[in-house]
């Protein structure tokens, strides 16, 4: 009859789980809620080596011998327990509140887009070209993912050169006691790396009737003004440009609701 | 009883029993995810989740390529290569320990099992901490995502990878001053010991027959033989010479496979705490005391410690506090988070005495503090 060694069966249990779970997170493109999508290739790389190991595990189940491991701690198996019963939705605005939004566009990455005329990327002089398109024919600004980060951005350093145009921004709505009556803040979360250092990139706007929560996702069309700055802590920045509302339009939360760095991007 | 039966081997039996008891498991935990349902809804255990996740996921192919080249190392360098390798200067090979991150692009994940292999390997404590220390600094992937943070300030990547290194080389010559024996081996008699003497306790408070308390100690015994030359407790008897290509490499990756089993547990629970951390931590708050030159680098200091974030991407984290705080506090933010932090130290601790981690932790804080103190008083702004 043959035998089975209970220890190295947790430890293939953990190694399958992790597998698993890898495949799913990767094959559900839900993998994009916790790292930016150049880590990808890393994660193939993790679910190549979890595979081989769980393999390889397999044969150990079944070979008993008087060892004196270990059997594998059960912290392992509180990553996949709380995956499976959590089912994370990624970074909202709950976080905002913890880290504080600042309207110092000194925030990851900004000074980038402050100096592409000393240092171009290919990503950035895009970025431009489109801006100035804009700036000659009057046009909406549009922020979309591709942009988000950079338009925002230059909107933020040069507010005076976007004044009276019109703008369209989609993300979620945050808001907390240190705002002025009526006054929001639309943005989306910026990864460089992975979900722990998501930053919030985005504009305030103002309502008359506020009729949206926090946290919900909204996309809004209106004029871009400036205002008295209302974040104490920024002393840098005395004005800030805010977009005065004309339309709200609730929207779907994005399959993937963050935004990413062009420059350190693909 | 249990522990004499599962070194043994389990009957299928009892996985007959286990089995039913698993299923149910699962079912209590899907009425679970129904019943708290609200509870799961809280955006904090949202953030907490997707923060803890993303360490890890983040953290796990670092750590697998750590392990790996420490199971190559393992198999494929002996004792006497090390020893002949290393510099007999002493001065000469804590220089060389402090710049060789240049060419080693490993970040703080990963060193820490390399760094423990080679010290299991024979490589003297203050070498093994130096190259400890400024590997995750002046590697070139930091070094490279640093100069991208800051953009505008190339000297920011001469001034990290500078202070980093001169405080590595420092700290490692401070060590070898006060520790001169190598410490990981030590430990691992006393961790030995003291599980002897719980075994003892265990046994007596079961009231175990004379016979069984023999067998326990036996067991620990043998533990300890086998535990001084590896601690991963696997078969190395085929790691002679006529080894085939499949047999080593079966090797290394079981070797791999039983390394990840003991450092991943520490990795998880450095990513349980300083996701706690970044969920907790009011951060908006401590902006206001961001331009103090001393309090300033102390909390910046103590930020880099409980965040535990990459030393990939502290840099990007640097920046986004830049302009509220003093520049001597960012370097010192740079050159502490690499060397230390709380998933480090919880890896450590699998290999050192919490007596040296603290010792270390100190010294690693003298040598940031100090370097964050000069920044300062020299007046450069970011």
């Amino acid at each position: 009859m043959f035998k089975i060694n209970i220890k190295e069966l947790k430890w293939f249990i953990i190694l399958f789980g992790f597998s698993y779970c890898l495949y799913y997170l990767i094959s559900s493109k839900k993998i994009y809620l916790f790292i930016h999508p150049r880590l990808t290739i890393y994660m193939y790389f993790s679910l190549f080596i979890f595979i081989i190991l769980t393999l390889l595990q397999i044969k150990k189940i079944f070979k008993v011998k008087n060892e004196n491991m270990k059997a594998a701690s059960s912290i392992f198996l509180l990553p996949l327990i709380l995956i499976y019963l959590v089912n994370p939705q990624g970074i909202n605005a709950q976080m905002v509140s913890q880290k504080g939004f600042s309207t110092n566009a000194s925030l990851t990455g900004n000074l980038e887009a402050n100096k592409t005329s000393a240092v171009k990327t290919k990503a950035n002089a895009d970025v431009d070209l489109q801006v100035s398109d804009d700036t000659m024919q009057g046009g909406n600004i549009n922020i979309n993912e591709q942009n988000y980060s950079d338009v925002v951005n230059e909107i933020t350093y040069n507010m005076n050169k976007y004044k009276g145009r019109t703008i369209k921004i989609n993300g979620f709505v945050y808001t907390d006691n240190t705002f002025p009556k009526n006054t929001f803040v639309i943005g989306r979360m910026l990864i460089i790396c992975c979900a722990a250092d998501a930053e919030m990139v985005g504009l305030a706007f103002k309502m008359d009737k506020p009729v949206i929560q926090k946290d919900q996702w909204v996309e809004i069309t209106g004029v871009l003004d400036t205002m008295a700055n209302f974040d104490k802590e920024d002393t840098d920045n005395r004005t800030i440009p805010f977009i005065k509302v004309t339309a709200v339009k609730p929207i779907q939360k994005p399959s993937n609701p963050y935004v990413y760095l062009k420059a350190s991007g693909n | 009883m249990l522990e004499k039966r599962a070194s043994r081997g389990t009957s299928p039996a009892i996985l007959i029993i286990l089995l039913p008891i698993g299923m149910l498991l699962l079912l209590i935990m899907a009425s679970l995810k129904n019943q708290f349902s609200l509870i799961i809804q809280n955006t904090i255990v949202q953030s907490f989740t997707t923060i803890f996740l993303s360490i890890i996921l983040e953290a796990i192919p670092f750590i697998i390529i750590g392990v790996f080249i420490s199971s190559l190392i393992q198999i494929f360098v002996s004792e006497e290569t090390i020893s002949k390798i290393l510099p007999k200067n002493k001065f000469v090979g804590i220089f060389l320990a402090g710049i060789i991150g240049i060419v080693f692009p490993v970040c703080e994940c990963a060193i820490v099992p390399i760094v423990r292999r080679l010290l299991k390997k024979g490589m003297p404590l203050y070498i093994g901490i130096t190259f400890m220390l400024s590997v995750p600094i002046i590697n070139p992937v930091v070094l490279v995502s640093t100069y991208y943070a800051f953009l505008g300030n190339p000297y920011m990547v001469l001034l990290r990878a500078g202070i980093g290194c001169t405080s590595a080389m420092l700290i490692g010559f401070i060590i070898s001053k006060i520790e001169p024996e190598n410490k990981i081996q030590e430990n691992r008699q006393v961790v030995t010991r003291q599980n002897l003497c719980n075994r003892w306790i265990y046994n007596l408070n079961t009231d175990k027959t004379k016979n069984k308390v023999d067998f326990h100690i036996h067991d620990a015994i043998h533990h300890h033989e086998h535990g001084g030359e590896c601690s991963c407790g696997h078969d190395h008897s085929k790691s002679g010479k006529n080894m085939s290509i499949a047999d080593s490499v079966v090797d290394i990756l079981e070797h791999t496979s039983s390394e990840l089993r003991s450092v991943g547990k520490f990795v998880i629970a450095g990513a349980f705490l300083s996701s706690i951390m970044q969920v907790v931590l009011p951060r908006k708050y401590m902006l206001s005391i961001g331009h103090n030159t001393i309090i300033s680098i102390v909390i910046m200091i103590a930020l880099a410690y409980l965040l535990s974030v990459c030393s990939e991407t502290d840099a990007f984290i640097a920046r986004s506090f830049a302009a509220q705080f003093s520049s001597g506090s960012i370097i010192a933010f740079l050159v502490f988070g690499p060397m230390m932090d709380i998933k480090n130290t919880i890896m450590l601790s699998q290999a050192f005495k919490a007596k040296f981690i603290m010792k270390l932790t100190i010294l690693i804080f003298i040598a940031a503090f100090a370097g964050g103190i000069i920044v300062n008083m020299a007046g450069v702004k970011i």
